[in-house]
């Protein structure tokens, strides 16, 4: 069964999140309004909502999107090798890198030291949007 | 916005950090993990309201209910069953997964061995079936010394000889938090048991 933009909507409202709903709602119209986005960055969002919260407040809504009954966003990452060259990263080795500070690059098969490449590893969230 | 900007953030706002940890939940494991760091987090904010949760007619309801409000902020999805005489059970999901971590809260007010030992009984008989195979007890102590009365339990729980409890002492919660595992009955797998000390003692001298 898909889902459909009311019940994410029902399911933030259901919840006292303040600012943070506030900013969710309104990333959650922006998906719905513009159908050919397919994914959404702190900068978007900071524009979405003019700029009138805080940067981790607006982290924290996004994160909060991607933990939803129905999540509308997913984290993905991506490590950023050269200029144009970027190699996506899964949750798992990214928490592994988190906690051992070993980070695994599956397309060269080796482990590199995380906290010297951790400006290199890029946090984005793609849309989960329902067919419409 | 790269990790290490991330990491910067999260030093000024914790949530930013636990919540990092949360989205990337892949396992049963990652998540007792999330679920133990922000119990912590939250425990912490209980303790800074406890002017505010002296037990009256409903004290303990009212902590479990303000810890719950709190875990429902983090996008947890928390129901709770108030019982009379201190007891509430605790249950924490995460909102899209189906990982299910459950809590035994008992208010005491002074050593009470048997009645924590009760809760954790109801904890791992009566709530859990031991597939998922982490739970735990919440004590709210509301006299002083949060200390002596968790080392008492502690002490009390050795004395369990039938249950064969391996230990380890809990790194975040230093008031006497523990942890014990032992064999769940009814599953037969490893139990891992938390013991969490909230001190809500609150007896200003001025």
């Amino acid at each position: 069964m898909s889902t459909t933009k009311e019940q994410i909507l029902a399911d933030v409202n259901s919840m006292n999140l303040g600012v943070h709903g506030e900013i969710m709602l309104s990333v959650i119209e922006y998906i719905y309004k513009f159908n050919d986005v397919r994914q959404i960055g702190i900068g978007d969002v900071k524009e979405i909502v003019s700029n009138k919260f805080s940067e981790s407040e607006v982290v924290l809504s996004l994160q909060k999107l991607c933990l939803l009954k129905n999540p509308i966003l997913s984290v993905k990452y991506q490590i950023q090798i050269d200029e144009d060259l970027y190699y996506p990263l899964s949750k798992k080795v990214v928490n592994d890198a988190v906690n051992t500070n070993k980070l695994f690059i599956e397309e060269i098969g080796q482990f590199i030291n995380f906290n010297e490449f951790k400006n290199k590893v890029f946090m984005y969230f793609q849309i989960n949007r329902d067919k419409q | 916005m790269n990790l290490g900007e991330l990491e910067n953030m999260a030093k000024y706002d914790q949530e930013v950090k636990l919540l990092f940890n949360r989205i990337n939940i892949s396992s049963y494991d990652d998540f007792v993990s999330c679920v133990n760091a922000d119990l912590d987090h939250c425990v912490v904010m209980l303790q800074d309201k406890a002017k505010y949760l002296q037990p009256g007619k409903n004290g303990e309801d009212q902590v479990s209910a303000t810890l719950a409000l709190i875990l429902e902020g983090m996008l947890y999805s928390v129901s709770s069953c108030f019982m009379k005489g201190g007891n509430t059970d605790l249950t924490i999901k995460a909102r899209n997964f189906s990982y299910t971590w459950i809590g035994e809260a008992k208010l005491v007010t002074g050593v009470n061995n048997p009645h924590l030992w009760g809760g954790f009984e109801q904890l791992t008989t009566r709530y859990t079936s031991g597939d998922f195979n982490n739970g735990g007890l919440l004590v709210y102590i509301f006299s002083k010394d949060a200390l002596g009365i968790m080392e008492s339990f502690k002490a009390y729980t050795e004395q369990k000889n039938d249950y064969n409890f391996k230990y380890k002492n809990c790194q975040t919660r230093k008031a006497g938090g523990f942890y014990t595992t032992h064999v769940h009955a009814a599953s037969g797998l490893d139990f891992k048991t938390r013991y969490i000390p909230v001190i809500l003692n609150h007896e200003p001298l001025k």
